[in-house]
Formats: C-alpha cells, structure tokens, sequence
C-alpha cells in the first residue's frame, strides 16, 4: 500500500497538474460552457423544455393515447387564448385576422407593416403563447407521426424487431432529442478530456524510472520485479482518480441544465428522429455513459502504463501516444460514448469494441509482465 | 555462502563472462579490472538484473532466482550509476527505498536516522537531492544500500566521481560496515581495495584470472620489480628495453620502476617489493583500455 502511494506521488508534480488545469480550462472554453451556457438553446427550445417537463409532472415519462387527448385538450385551450390575442390586436383585426390560426398563415408579401407587427409580437414582445404553441405543435407532430417516422428508417430493417420496437410502451416515453444530444456531446468531450488527462499524469509511470535510471535499483529489492505490478495498480487507482475527479466536476456543472426530471423517460421517445437498441431510460443512459468512460480511462492507463515501459524516451512517448489518443478520440466521437447505443452502428460493435479495447488493454500488460519477469535489465 | 558455479553471459553472440566459478564468505573482496573487462556484468548477475546464460548463482545452496524475493531481501546493492528523484529529500528517498525493501515504517525512519549519521549526512536529512554533491549523492547511495542491514553488499565502482578525501572516508565507512557479512566492491582504481579487501578478484579474458590475497597475488611479481636511476638522455631506450611500471623525474635524472624477467641483473638496480599496482599492469599491460593511462 505504501510503496502505491509513492507511485502515485510521483506522477503528480507541479508541472503535471498545471498541464491538467490548463487542458481542462482549453476543453472547458471550446467544448463544454457553450453546451451548459445555451441549453436549452432559444425559443422555441426553451418552451418545448418547459412543456415537456410539465407533461413528465402531469402523465408520467409516457403520455399514452388517452393522456395524448388531454394534451390536445390543453393545446385547443391555449388556442383560445392565442385568438383572443389576436382578436384584440387592432392592426390584425382591421386585415381580417382573428384568429391564431389566420395569424400563423398570415405571410409576408400581402402586408409589409403587419409582417412587421407579427415579428415584432413573437420576436421582441416574446409573447409567451405563440412560442408554446409552436412547440405544442412540434410534439403533436411527431407524436402523431412516430410510427411512420419507425417504418421508413432505414437502419431497421429487422421487420420483428420494428414491430416489438412500435409495440413497446416506452415508444410514447417523453424525452425531447435535444436533452439527449446536449448530454451526448458534453460527456464524450469530458470522455475525451479523461482520455488525455489519464495519458498526461499516468504515461510517466515507468519512463521516470528509465530516465532517473532507478530501475536497477527498485528491482534488486525484496520488492523486486513485482513493482510493476504495484505500479500498475498506482495506474489504475490514478486513473479512477482523475476519472472521478471530473465527473464529479462535470456532473455538478450539468445539474445547471435541469433535466433530472427525464430521468425516468425511455430512449425510445417519440421525440427522436435518431434511434437507439436499447430500452433504457435516460438515467441508465447516464450510467452507461460514465460506465463507458470508466472503461475507456483504465484501458487508456493500460496502454499507457505499457508503452511507458517499453519506450525509452519521451519523445518516442509522445510519438506513440499520439496515434492512440487519435483512435479513442475518433471511436468517443463516433459511437463509444457519442451516439452509445445508436442505430447508426450495430450495437455489438459498441459492446464489441469495448470488450477489443479492455482485452487489448489486458494483453499487452500481460505479455509486459510475462517478460518483466525473465528480462535482463542491463 | 554466495557461489557462482560455471557462470556464463553473452549479449548476443558476445561473450561477457566465460565460466566463472567463485565462492564468496564473509569478508570484503575487491573486484579489480580495467574498463570493459566485465565487473559491472558479474555484479549484475550477482544482484538479479542480469540472468546467467549458463551456470547458477547459489546462496546457501539454492539457486538465487528461486529464492527469489528472499535472496533480495539480504541483498544491499549500490548500481554504478544509481537512479535518485531529484526532487526528493535523502529521507523521502531513503524511506521510499526501504517501502520497496519490505521494512516497517517505523523500523525504517529509525535505521534512516542511524545511516544518515553514519555516513555523515544527519544535517542534509531535508535537503533537496539534486542540491547534492558527487560525494553526497554516494553517501546517499551507501545508506539506501545498508538500509535493510544485508547480508551481501554489493558496490559497483562506489568511489568513481569522488575526491581522495571523500575515498579514504569511503574506505573507512567499509571497514564499519565488513562485518558478518560478504561485501563484494568493483573498482579499477587499485588504491580502493589495496588497503580493505581481504581477497582481490582479477577477471581477464573473459575469466576469473586470480582471486587471492593481496599478499598471494603480489607473489606472481616476488623478484621481478626493480628500481633504478637512468639518465634523461637514456631514458628512451630504457622504456623501450623494459616494461616500466613508473617513472619519477628527479633533476637530470629518472627514477624508474620496472618489471624484468632477466636473471643477470645490473648491480644498481635495487629489488623492491611488488605491490597490487604493480601486478595490476603487469597483468593488463597489453589490454587495449589501459593504453594512455599514466602510472
Ligand atoms: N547489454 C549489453 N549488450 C552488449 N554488450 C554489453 C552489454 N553490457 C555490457 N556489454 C559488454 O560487456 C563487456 C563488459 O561490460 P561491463 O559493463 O561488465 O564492464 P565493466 O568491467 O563494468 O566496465 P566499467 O569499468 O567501464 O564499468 C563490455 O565489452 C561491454 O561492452
Ligand atoms: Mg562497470
């Protein structure tokens, strides 16, 4: 236990840890404030986040056919209102219009000074009314229209599995695309940032040694060649480290967006264009994210603990580190962590490519280890 | 008892060491040898860095790679160039060794406080370790080595980098430490071991040439080494007769110390009593690392 803490006291110098800062700082700027800043991002968005969550409250996650017909309820109500709106502008009732349905229609050639007041109403005045009913409209859309929307995708063509996937309840699960997708991106770039912060503190692991030349030392001890072992676990616990120091970091960062109350809502959402394999709700889909991003920081710790063994400078590190760090980047961005579970890819390639990264991870520490044993240290 | 029974190592299709067979007890032995000869590869094999092509290492009668951890755990070794952290203190350093030692915590501080005083270091103990010198880091390196009180003591060329003060220091820190167990020390500066080793290993070719006391080795020279006083102007041809072990200027004249195997020898010159030097380049005189050197 002793000998791991003062493995892990030497990857954290100064230097590493203002490097850490400074990336974290670069990733925060670029990548992730925008999507914390703008979320949801404008009108409609901002009501359609405001109607859904008043949905959740009042139909559970799902809003099933009879819920639906409350909510066209609600919709024709709102509608009422919208007229009386309109009824009372004197400018719309002098051209005719009095209704919100004549004022929605109402288009801009015919009357420049009342297209003029249209804009003015739903652009600067911000009246309430006219953006929800743009989203009530939105959702009533794809409600109505989920099946068809199913039947012509073309990444399902298991005629089986469409049916069970139509058939399922979670396919009327309220959760809007967009919570996804802002959740999507900001987790595979924290994914990414945990990939490099893992390579940065823990490829030192065994190239300080080479270059402090302390090998021919630490190995003649009792400890002996067993230290790569210690040192291996020092990767691990780092990476679990710095692993959970971001997310922790991350997840206080995201609880500003307010979607908790989508927690409990399928993926299978009526609300999505993009599809997804599995029937989770959005809160395993959390799990699962950070799940993967545990893994993908212990495989970029084996690998890293690995090639600091086997380089013999920094230089030749970095050289190899680069093309690695290219692959997990590209694999996060594609279908690792962003789109996990998405149609786009078979969902056996996400599992399998998981599964290929922790085997490759375990044998090339294995083989390391298997020669650690029997190499001469000269 | 250390043993290495018929021990061989090639790099390659090298060969380093050739059918080495020694036993070592308790007491100092000085491993002597000019550059390249091999010391650094016998020692490496003797603390479990390198393992032999052929033969066996045997503590106690067991091979050493099977006793594994328990061969390390009696072993103290100072590398000929030792790694250290820059950034640490002597005392993160040593406490850190003695983590990879097996010691106890509290065991350790303790045995670090007594070493540090030993080898003179007590008021450097926070002292950050790349504000040392030479002759400190050494110290430091003998104290980690002494660290777990070994049962052999393994030093590759400990005095390389140090002043005459700090080596007759160093020579006399190892008569402290010569007892109860074996030391084995590698050098090529014969002075080293001159005075402290009780026996001396010589390797040639490859081989183990000699290993005797100093007072056995000189034997092979009883009879041979003269001295005598030439004139400058025949100085060269003298060199060129004799094999000169030194040569001291003294006015117009040259001292010489010289090895001859002749019988009829010149009145004035005065037999003298061989010493390690002398058989170290007698032994080495037409080893190619030597050339240039100046007695
Ligand atoms: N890893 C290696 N690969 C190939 N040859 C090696 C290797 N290590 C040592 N040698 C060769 O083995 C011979 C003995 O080297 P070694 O380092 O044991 O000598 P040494 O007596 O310790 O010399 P020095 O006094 O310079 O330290 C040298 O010729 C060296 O070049
Ligand atoms: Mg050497």
């Amino acid at each position: 236990m002793r000998i791991i803490l003062y493995e892990i006291g030497k990857l954290f110098n100064w230097k590493v840890i203002g490097l850490l800062f400074l990336l974290s700082f670069l990733f925060y700027q670029l990548f992730l404030s925008f999507h914390f800043e703008y979320f949801p991002n404008g009108r409609p968005a901002g009501d359609h986040f405001k109607i859904t969550k008043q949905m959740i409250a009042k139909y559970g996650p799902e809003m099933n056919k009879k819920e639906y017909e409350n909510f066209k309820k609600t919709y024709e109500k709102e509608v009422n209102k919208a007229d009386k709106y309109v009824a009372s502008q004197e400018e719309f009732a002098n051209a005719g219009i009095t209704t919100y349905e004549g004022f929605k229609k109402f288009d801009r050639p015919s009357n420049p000074e009342l297209d003029n007041l249209k804009a003015e109403i739903i652009f600067k005045k911000e009246i309430d009314i006219f953006w929800e009913l743009q989203a009530r409209e939105s959702i009533m859309e794809r409600y109505e229209h989920f099946e068809e929307r199913t039947l012509t995708n073309r990444y399902i063509d298991n005629e089986e599995w469409k049916k069970e996937y139509l058939n399922s309840e979670s396919r009327h699960s309220i959760l809007p695309d967009y919570v996804i997708a802002n959740f999507s991106n900001l987790i595979s770039m924290v994914g990414i940032l945990i990939v490099l912060s893992v390579i940065i503190v823990v490829s030192r692991i065994h190239i300080i040694e080479y270059q402090n030349n302390a090998i021919t030392l630490q190995y003649t001890t009792m400890e002996g060649r067993n230290l790569f072992k210690k040192k291996l676990v020092a990767a691990m616990v780092t990476a679990t480290m710095i692993t959970t120091v971001y997310l922790g970091i991350f997840f206080q960062l995201y609880a500003q967006n307010e979607t908790s109350e989508f927690f409990a809502s399928s993926l299978f959402s009526f609300e999505f264009n993009g599809h997804y394999w599995l029937d989770i709700t959005f809160f395993q889909y959390i799990i699962a994210s950070v799940v993967g991003v545990y893994l993908l920081s212990f495989v970029t710790a084996a690998i890293s603990t690995y090639l600091s063994r086997v380089v013999w400078s920094y230089i030749s590190l970095i050289g190899s580190q680069i093309p690695i760090a290219v692959v997990l980047i590209l694999l996060i961005k594609e279908y690792l962590i962003t789109r996990m579970f998405g149609m786009q890819y078979p969902v056996y390639l996400t599992i399998g490519t998981y599964i290929g990264l922790l085997l490759i991870g375990g044998a090339v520490l294995s083989f390391r280890w298997k020669k650690e044993r029997i190499i001469d240290i000269v | 008892m250390l043993v290495m029974n018929q021990v061989s190592k090639k790099f390659g299709n090298f060969t380093a060491l050739k059918d080495v067979t020694l036993e070592f007890d308790n007491g100092i032995y000085g491993l002597l040898a000019p550059n390249g000869a091999g010391k650094t590869t016998m020692i490496k094999m003797l603390v479990t860095l390198l393992f032999p092509t052929n033969g066996e290492i045997l503590y106690d009668g067991t091979d050493i790679t099977t006793l594994d951890e328990e061969y390390r755990n009696v072993l103290g070794y100072l590398p000929q160039e030792f790694g250290y952290y820059k950034n640490y203190t002597p005392e993160k350093y040593l406490m850190y060794l003695a983590a990879l030692k097996g010691m106890e915590k509290n065991t350790a501080k303790q045995k670090i406080t007594e070493l540090l005083k030993l080898v003179g270091l007590e008021n450097v103990t926070n002292k950050k370790l790349k504000k040392f010198s030479g002759g400190m880091i050494q110290r430091v390196g003998i104290a980690q080595a002494m660290l777990n009180d070994p049962k052999i003591l393994i030093l590759d060329e400990p005095t390389s980098g140090l002043d005459p003060k700090e080596r007759a220091r160093f020579r006399k820190l190892l008569n402290v430490l010569a007892q109860d167990r074996i030391i084995i020390l590698s050098t090529h500066i014969v002075s080293d071991v001159e005075s402290i080793a009780n026996q001396i290993i010589m390797i040639k070719d490859k081989k183990v040439l000699y290993k005797d006391s100093i007072t056995n080795i000189c034997e092979i020279l009883e009879g041979k080494i003269y001295e005598t006083e030439v004139e400058i102007a025949n100085a060269e041809s003298f060199r060129a007769k004799y094999f000169s072990i030194g040569e001291r200027q003294e006015r117009d004249q040259m001292t010489f110390r010289f090895i001859t195997e002749e019988k009829a020898i010149d009145p004035a010159w005065r037999n003298v009593r061989p010493s390690l030097e002398d058989v170290f380049l007698y032994i080495y005189q037409d080893d190619a690392t030597l050339a240039g050197s100046t007695v």
